[in-house]
């Protein structure tokens, strides 16, 4: 081996373990008869790491992954029209087992498939349902806030891939079952989420501005119209008027903005902690139809609580913290929303002009139902 | 390892589950890999995404006879990659020759500290040839063995260690020079 293979050898040797994160002065202390050729090489190297950190676009995941899985299930029904069967030579029995054996057989395939499916699919409805199945069976409020974030942020690729197919009405379902999910984890942080639980699936829309205020223990159900207008006012951004001049669905859209007070608990700013001057911070935001233009990722939290910083007498002393129930679904609360938000304005920014308002529509509800989610935990504290 | 023959083999049956789970392990890499190939992001988009339709049409010819799932995949996004260049006939290298090289003797401390980003390292591996450019990012985006870069390149592995030395000096010295 000459001098030159001898410096190739060493290099990828160093290389190598570089990547497995060993220092440059360690792996040099091994070859000091050439480090001095050596290390400026592994500088480079080390000084490239950024290349190994470069992610596709979340938009652009999200669709692929969705082709991706459009392309299996074509690739499967392809085979399986291939496959010829002549019933007439089967007995019942036979023909009966063996369509039992594809129901059992198939059903795990088809609730993954499932998995991968955009409103407007056949397998949509499947989706919800196993997301739902699976709320039922589960009885810890953390989990339960856990499984919602997650469906959560499959609602919000659901609505980055619409965008990409220009289907406004597809978006207002997923915003539709994105506010379900919202709305879930909001009355999970009010601790009673058995009791307020709706058996009733989200249907897109009734659910499409969830204007509903979350109850609260201890207010009187004395409905202020003119307080809850202002909140609701206020969390769509002074974007009432603009809602309600859709002409798409009008209907809903009154029905979304102007709340039946007969089964509304108001929302009173006094009544939450960090209201009075959240709900100021609100009135003074821009309106919806400014979003494009105005909005950086911070300018549409509009009622953004005082973050909350999880320091316990453990914390000094260097020891993990012990997070209550409630401190952890806010943890979670927290950092789905921030996600949500800035994945949303994202979308927001790149959508045509007819997706735009049902896009601002699942911003304004993601948001109103962080504001209730948190305010909810405020005035529920741990005992 | 053995998970992943499990699984490329549950893939060449149909498995739609063991299918996304491939996609979703190799996904991230590969768009690295393909996205320091190309300079613009939606060609690079595009690519990864016909590398996954590519290996989800052809998976059940695989065969694992010594060649890892990764090496096969990696051959697929370089072929894609290849085909994509040659047919836009793009000039994507520079002579390196050509290259205005300055004195890369650096303030060693700086040089210590200095993490490029990747607008500045996209910029410099334009000054490498296409061979440079691949052995790079086969190295630096997916962390490949030499061995199997050998395979999925078509050389010797002796032949790639002397590429990969000549294409972090002409790294280096295109970085000096974007200063």
């Amino acid at each position: 081996m000459n001098q030159q293979e001898k410096l190739d050898q060493v290099l990828n040797e160093g290389m190598d373990r570089l990547f497995n994160g060993e220092s440059i002065d360690r792996i040099l202390a091994d070859y000091p008869d050439l480090a001095a050729e050596l290390e400026p090489l592994l500088r480079t190297v080390q000084n490239s790491r950024a290349l190994a950190r470069v992610q596709p676009r979340t938009e652009f995941k999200s669709r692929a992954r969705y082709e991706f899985m459009t392309a299996i299930r074509e690739k499967e029904t392809r085979s399986k029209r291939r496959f010829t069967f002549n019933w007439r030579w089967q007995s019942p029995w036979a023909i009966a087992l063996a369509s039992i054996l594809v129901v059992v057989l198939a059903g795990g395939g088809t609730l993954f498939a499932s998995g991968y499916s955009m409103p407007g699919e056949a397998l949509y409805a499947v989706k919800l349902t196993a997301e739902k199945a699976q709320l039922a069976v589960t009885f810890s409020d953390v989990t339960r806030a856990e499984l919602n974030a997650k469906y959560a942020e499959r609602r919000i690729a659901e609505i980055e891939y619409l965008a990409t197919q220009g289907n406004a009405d597809q978006i207002q379902i997923a915003a539709a079952n994105l506010n379900y999910n919202l709305n879930n984890m909001s009355r999970i942080s009010l601790g009673d989420y058995e009791a307020t639980m709706s058996d009733e699936p989200p249907t897109a829309n009734a659910l499409m501005f969830n204007t509903e205020s979350a109850s609260v223990p201890g207010e009187e159900v004395s409905a202020s119209s003119e307080t809850t207008a202002q909140t609701t006012e206020a969390v769509t951004g002074g974007g009432a008027a603009t809602f309600e001049a859709d002409q798409a669905s009008p209907e809903l859209m009154r029905k979304a903005v102007v709340p039946d007070q007969s089964t509304e608990t108001p929302v009173t700013p006094m009544a939450a902690p960090a209201a009075q001057p959240a709900v100021s911070a609100m009135e003074q935001a821009p309106s919806p139809d400014d979003v494009s233009t105005t909005l950086t990722p911070h300018i549409m939290v509009l009622n953004e609580p005082e973050p909350q910083i999880y320091t316990t007498a453990q914390d000094e002393d260097g020891s993990s913290p012990e997070l209550t129930e409630k401190e952890r679904i806010r943890r979670i609360i927290e950092e789905n929303y921030q996600e949500r938000q800035a994945r949303l304005l994202a979308v927001l920014e790149n959508a045509k002009p007819e997706l735009r308002q049902a896009i601002k529509q699942a911003i304004a509800a993601s948001e109103f139902e962080y504001w209730k989610a948190i305010r909810n935990l405020e005035m529920n504290p741990d005992p | 390892m053995q998970d992943e023959i499990s699984l490329v083999r549950r893939a060449q049956k149909n498995d739609s589950q063991a299918l996304s789970e491939l996609y979703e392990a190799y996904f991230d890499r590969i768009y690295r890999y393909v996205a320091m190939r190309v300079r613009n992001e939606m060609e690079a988009e595009d690519l990864t995404q016909q590398v996954f339709m590519k290996m989800l049409q052809s998976i059940s010819g695989y065969k694992s006879q010594g060649v890892p799932f990764s090496s096969w995949i990696y051959r697929i996004a370089h072929n894609q990659v290849v085909d994509f260049l040659r047919q836009k006939n793009k000039k994507t290298t520079v002579d390196i020759d050509g290259l205005a090289l300055q004195d890369t003797h650096d303030d060693p401390q700086s040089l210590v500290e200095k993490e490029y980003d990747v607008l500045e390292l996209k910029k410099a591996m334009q000054n490498l040839t296409a061979s440079q450019q691949e052995v790079l990012a086969l190295r630096f985006t997916g962390e490949i063995p030499i061995a199997q870069c050998a395979e999925i390149m078509g050389k010797s592995e002796g032949a790639i260690k002397a590429l990969q030395h000549s294409a972090v000096q002409a790294l280096r010295r295109a970085l000096a020079g974007n200063k």
